[in-house]
């Protein structure tokens, strides 16, 4: 529903900012008139296109520089790096559980494939071996369950967590697999 | 695997003996009229001048068939354009000696008739399956006035007394220290794929590689059957395990020599070790350095697959296991990544506040990277981290990090003891600034273009969110149809928490704010990627929304099958309230 709503709106390209964030960032920048005018509760329009409604001072531009030197694949070189001097059986236990976090066809490539040097994949290989069309079923569930994010009781997040293995367990009965379990303002969605 | 080695040991020693026995041999046949040529080949001297005696000769039985052998194969022996095969194999039967039975191995199809197996691959062209057997080029011997000394045949496989290999003195191979191994001790270690200096070789000596009309056709790799630890495997794996080559079916071999591994094996020759090694030593050298250098290292992981291989199958599991890792993690959070991999950091400046002298020592040694938190608490909730060390002399202890922790003195022998997994369901709460990117268009777009078309659309577009993203520090927590979450949390370096939260806030709206900037209208022709891109299909949108709070990120799931790391609190409220104020707005 949301991307429907989204796709009939007339205009795009605008950054909607809640109010709690145009309050920080009237702290720490200049706003244009248009965001001063709203109201509390209301939130702003922020930027619209190449147009920005908030303007960083010299220091934050001059240290925003910085994020671009971080690259992406820098990135991923330094998880390997972190994984430098790790014993094996670490290593082991650590790729086990990173892979219950990933999709189900993305894990089992992994997991079954050969750490034989002639067979390893590079990192091209494995986007390409994902990237297949495939014909497929899916379900869509809203499970109603209220979950209080901001409880403190040692049980709060049980529900979800039953619901989660509930879900695994049956789709595993009928051959199937989780996709994604997203939790948003709508309810939560297993799919 | 012992008895093996005794037989190649022996053959070796014998290898002058074996040749005395045929010098004697082929003087005796002097007797008969025949005589070694120069090239090691054998003719009758008096045929020429003699026909009458031809059917003498001719009518004699295993010496006919012997010359016709050999003649044979100085015609056709190993070439596959012309020339002599330029590698060498040394051959040992697993029987000791050089007097093997040709019937029994020939009976018990010990050739190499497996379609995977060398001659059928290296000796195409060949005609019948008798002919496709392999003739080996034998560690040779110069030939002097004639003398030869032909290695003995077997499976009627000829050898040959040419084939050395250009440009490599076979004397100086004799005194590598690695050739006066037994081959099964030999180690490759490569680990990898063929470099540059291998592939030039292969293609300056021609090695490995089967040509037609001067073109290399086939498979180019090296085409020895290779029977590693792990069993049968096609080709000359480039393996940093002990292995033994074969040639033929590893059943028939097997039952043929009553061996558990095979019986008709040979040895890689020098020259195609040699070659390996030589091909390999310049990778050899940077692993060496690798472990000095940093950015070598990195430089040898590019050169490679992307990461480093080690040496040794324990360093090659390893390094494949860092790979997996690094896979893994691109498909998830950093926020999870990060709390698997928060302890280790938190042991770490523990150990370096509690006893700088112990850090240095676990650093250095076995130390840290050998201790792993048992209990792995998503980022850094420190309430209930702990260690477990386990000490060789006084066993496991816990340890606990946050406690008094100066009373710990890490002890060179600790090592790694269990790595017990987050315990679900796990919740950590934080403030972040969340950003909601919400494409449009995509639904619309599927319906006009097909497949590829629309991967790479969809590959561009959002390689272009994830870059700016990535870029401005964010990590992306979940993919959800066409939209993207996306967080920045309030922790970081700085001890002042008003200016990391305000750092999460500025960046996430400059975030966005690059994003519709770049991504918004933007065009989706009909030929993407070709010179002349066609007509303008449709038109790809994109709007975001930013929220601030406290999150919480849960984790659920179990141990086993699956797990999943779930975003609550109330910027998800915000985010999606901006974006329904937005298309109400809109409208």
């Amino acid at each position: 529903m949301k991307v429907a709503r989204a796709e009939s709106a007339a205009d795009h390209g605008e950054v909607m900012a809640s109010p709690e964030v145009i309050s920080i960032l009237e702290e720490i920048c200049q706003l244009d008139k248009s965001l001063q005018d709203i109201g509390v509760d209301e939130p702003g329009l922020i930027a619209s296109r190449k147009i920005s409604h908030f303007r960083r001072g010299l220091e934050r531009q001059a240290s925003d520089l910085s994020f671009s030197t971080v690259g992406s694949e820098r990135y991923f070189e330094r998880i390997q790096e972190r994984c430098e001097g790790l014993p094996l059986e670490s290593l082991k236990k650590l790729r086990n559980l990173l892979s219950l976090y990933v999709h189900p066809v993305t894990r089992n490539d992994e997991m079954h494939a050969s750490h034989h040097p002639t067979s390893r994949r590079t990192t091209e290989e494995r986007h390409r071996a994902e990237a297949e069309l495939r014909t497929v079923y899916v379900i869509f569930v809203n499970v109603e369950v209220e979950v209080d994010p901001d409880s403190n009781e040692k049980g709060a997040f049980d529900k979800l967590n039953d619901v989660l293995n509930l879900t695994t367990s049956v789709l595993d009965e009928h051959k199937g697999h989780l996709r994604q379990f997203i939790v948003d303002d709508k309810g939560m969605y297993p799919l | 695997m012992d008895r093996l080695r005794s037989s190649f040991t022996s053959l070796r020693s014998s290898n002058d003996g074996g040749n005395d026995r045929l010098r004697d041999s082929m003087r005796s046949r002097k007797s008969k009229n025949i005589e070694l040529n120069e090239k090691g080949g054998l003719r009758r001297s008096s045929l020429k001048s003699k026909g009458k005696e031809s059917s003498d000769v001719g009518g004699s039985t295993s010496f006919q068939r012997l010359r016709r052998r050999l003649s044979a194969h100085s015609q056709s022996s190993y070439s596959f354009d012309g020339e002599a095969r330029r590698s060498t194999i040394r051959s040992s039967y697993g029987r000791g000696d050089r007097n093997v039975d040709i019937n029994s191995f020939r009976d018990s199809r010990c050739m190499p008739n497996n379609p995977l197996s060398l001659s059928n691959q290296n000796f195409a062209g060949r005609k019948s399956s008798m002919d496709m057997r392999p003739s080996y080029n034998f560690d040779t011997t110069p030939i002097e006035n004639g003398n030869y000394a032909p290695p003995p045949s077997m499976n009627g496989n000829r050898l040959t007394t040419h084939g050395r290999l250009q440009g490599h003195d076979s004397s100086e191979k004799l005194n590598n220290t690695d050739q006066e191994k037994p081959f099964s001790e030999r180690t490759l270690s490569n680990g990898g794929k063929t470099t540059g200096k291998l592939r030039k070789f292969r293609e300056k000596f021609n090695f490995g590689r089967r040509k037609r009309n001067g073109k290399a056709i086939g498979n180019t790799r090296n085409t020895f059957d290779v029977m590693t630890e792990e069993g049968y495997t096609e080709g000359y794996r480039k393996t940093n395990k002990k292995f033994v080559p074969y040639f033929g079916n590893i059943d028939d071999a097997m039952q043929a020599s009553g061996s558990t591994r095979g019986g008709n094996m040979f040895d890689v020759s020098r020259h195609s070790s040699r070659s390996l090694k030589f091909a390999f030593g310049h990778n050899s050298k940077i692993k060496k350095k690798n472990v000095k250098n940093k950015k070598k290292k990195k430089w040898f992981s590019r050169l490679n697959y992307g990461y480093a291989t080690g040496s040794s199958a324990k360093e090659n599991e390893e390094a494949f296991l860092a790979d997996s890792i690094s896979w893994f993690g691109r498909h998830v959070p950093d926020c999870v990544l990060t709390s698997f991999f928060q302890p280790l950091n938190t042991i770490s400046e523990k150990m370096r506040l509690s006893a700088p002298d112990a850090e240095e020592e676990l650093m250095g040694g076995n130390g840290i990277s050998e201790m792993v938190a048992t209990n792995l608490v998503a980022g850094g909730d420190r309430e209930s981290e702990s260690l477990d060390v386990d000490d060789e002399f006084n066993g496991v202890q816990r340890v606990s990090i946050l406690s008094t922790g100066s009373d710990y003195a890490p002890s060179r022998n600790s090592k790694f003891v269990d790595f017990k997994a987050l315990p679900i369901p796990h919740s950590k709460k934080y403030f972040g600034a969340l950003l909601f990117v919400d494409i449009s268009g995509f639904t619309k777009l599927s319906t006009l273009l097909d497949v590829e078309t629309l991967s790479k659309v969809i590959n561009s577009y959002f390689q272009v969110i994830v870059n700016t993203i990535t870029d401005c520090r964010g990590d992306i927590l979940k993919f959800a149809g066409d939209a993207v979450f996306a967080e920045w949390t309030s922790s970081g370096l700085s001890d002042d928490f008003e200016k990391r939260m305000e750092d999460a806030v500025m960046n996430a709206c400059c975030c966005a704010a690059t994003i519709v900037e770049t991504c918004s209208d933007y065009p989706v022709f009909k030929n993407i990627g070709v010179g002349d891109q066609g007509e303008q299909v449709a038109t790809l949108n994109v709007h975001c929304g930013v929220g601030f709070g406290k999150l919480t990120g849960v984790h659920v799931g179990d141990d086993e099958k699956r797990r999943e790391y779930l975003i609550l609190g109330d910027p998800i409220n915000q985010v999606s309230v901006n974006t329904v104020y937005f298309c109400r707005y809109s409208h």
